[in-house]
């Protein structure tokens, strides 16, 4: 069974999108698949592509954009339809969308646009994950505690991964009160202003 | 300030045919003139507030959205999403909310960093459009304006850019 993990994320590092890959990664090892990596910022089509053409699994985790997918992985998937399309594909996709408001289902547009992607491609769909509250995802375990329901989503993704069968699109929080989240939130940006030497009525500014 | 923002996928042919006629107080951002995408820093809500951290001309993206009284987005329906061209401009412009939070209809949802909202219209494109490439998109438009706190969006569908030209001239 190989597995292609893909990052969608913009960010060189200390993405979200990393570490859960980097979860699923030991998941699917733990199982016996051949585990390979990917990344929308390769701009080389060929290497993308190919990397898909050999799978029997691919996971696309990102975070939500604008409501949707981040702008380079949207050209990187473009990119790869026509070649996708011209010849007959094995891949199963899922999709693992993390945002940063708390409700995982307002990932569900992100996972509607993979899912077109892979119709247009000639992949099959697998289904996917919207996870919420992705801010505190880098901070809990997701094997228990608050990430429990996380971690249950992300095997019951590995384990349909490893048959290629599909899921029904699963939206999932982490089990912790919104508002707490919603005031860890704000705390982190306000530290992360302080640390760029602003204040917090700074990061209210206005420029019009 | 800004009477309308154009953000646009157009060649420069298509483009040239159209924006020439637009008012002096009209702006026009052409996405395939933003060659970098946001890198997800959050520098413009933690380093540089409402300002893009990427000095390549196209760091004032948000204030240019700040600006604007209507924004009109036309753009090649892409999977039920706008097309990588003009996603690389609405990512550039998240500097125009806040990275705080507020509840909206019991979700989740950024705060303004302004006070006074704009109209936001979005003309997709595309030669063939499946039924369901609409149902994403509307569903994605209204989403986008829960979060940059305009009313309700305006959307259509047309074959090609020339059906655009015609139902807006």
């Amino acid at each position: 069974m190989n597995v292609l993990l893909f990052d969608g994320s913009p960010k060189t590092i200390k993405s979200t999108s990393s570490l859960l890959l980097r979860t699923l990664e030991k998941k699917f090892l733990e199982k016996g698949a051949a585990v390979s990596f990917g990344n929308g910022r390769n701009h080389c089509v060929q290497d993308n592509t190919k990397a898909v053409q050999v799978s029997d699994s691919m996971i696309i985790a990102l975070p939500l954009y604008v409501d949707g997918l981040p702008s380079h992985l949207l050209a990187c998937l473009e990119n790869m339809e026509e070649q996708l399309r011209q010849s007959a594909q094995k891949a199963t996709v899922y999709g693992l969308v993390n945002c940063g408001f708390f409700e995982g289902h307002q990932a569900d547009g992100a996972l509607n646009i993979l899912r077109l992607w892979c119709e247009k491609s000639g992949l099959t769909w697998g289904g996917g994950i919207g996870l919420g509250a992705g801010g505190m995802l880098s901070s809990v375990p997701l094997d228990n505690g608050p990430g429990k329901k996380i971690g249950k989503a992300l095997d019951e993704l590995v384990e349909n991964g490893m048959k290629q069968k599909p899921i029904e699109n699963t939206f999932v929080e982490p089990n912790f009160p919104r508002i707490l989240y919603l005031y860890a939130a704000h705390l982190g940006w306000w530290r992360q202003g302080k640390k760029n030497g602003l204040g917090r009525k700074d990061l209210y500014k206005k420029l019009v | 300030m800004n009477k309308t923002l154009w953000i646009h996928d157009l060649t420069k042919e298509n483009a040239a045919s159209f924006f020439d006629t637009l008012s002096a107080e009209d702006k026009v951002i052409d996405g395939n003139d933003v060659k970098k995408h946001c890198i997800g820093c959050f520098g413009c809500w933690t380093r540089t507030p409402g300002c893009c951290v990427i000095t390549d001309c196209w760091e004032n993206i948000p204030k240019s959205v700040a600006g604007a009284e209507k924004v009109v987005i036309v753009s090649r329906l892409v999977y039920g999403s706008y097309s990588p061209t003009v996603k690389r401009v609405l990512d550039r412009a998240i500097g125009y909310i806040l990275p705080f939070f507020r509840i909206v209809n019991n979700e989740m949802h950024h705060q303004m960093r302004y006070d006074k909202p704009f109209e936001l219209t979005v003309h997709f494109y595309g030669e063939s459009i499946l039924d369901r490439e609409k149902d994403i998109a509307l569903k994605l438009v209204r989403a986008n304006g829960v979060n940059m706190g305009t009313g309700e969006p305006e959307v259509f569908f047309h074959r090609s850019f020339n059906e655009i030209k015609e139902a807006l001239i």
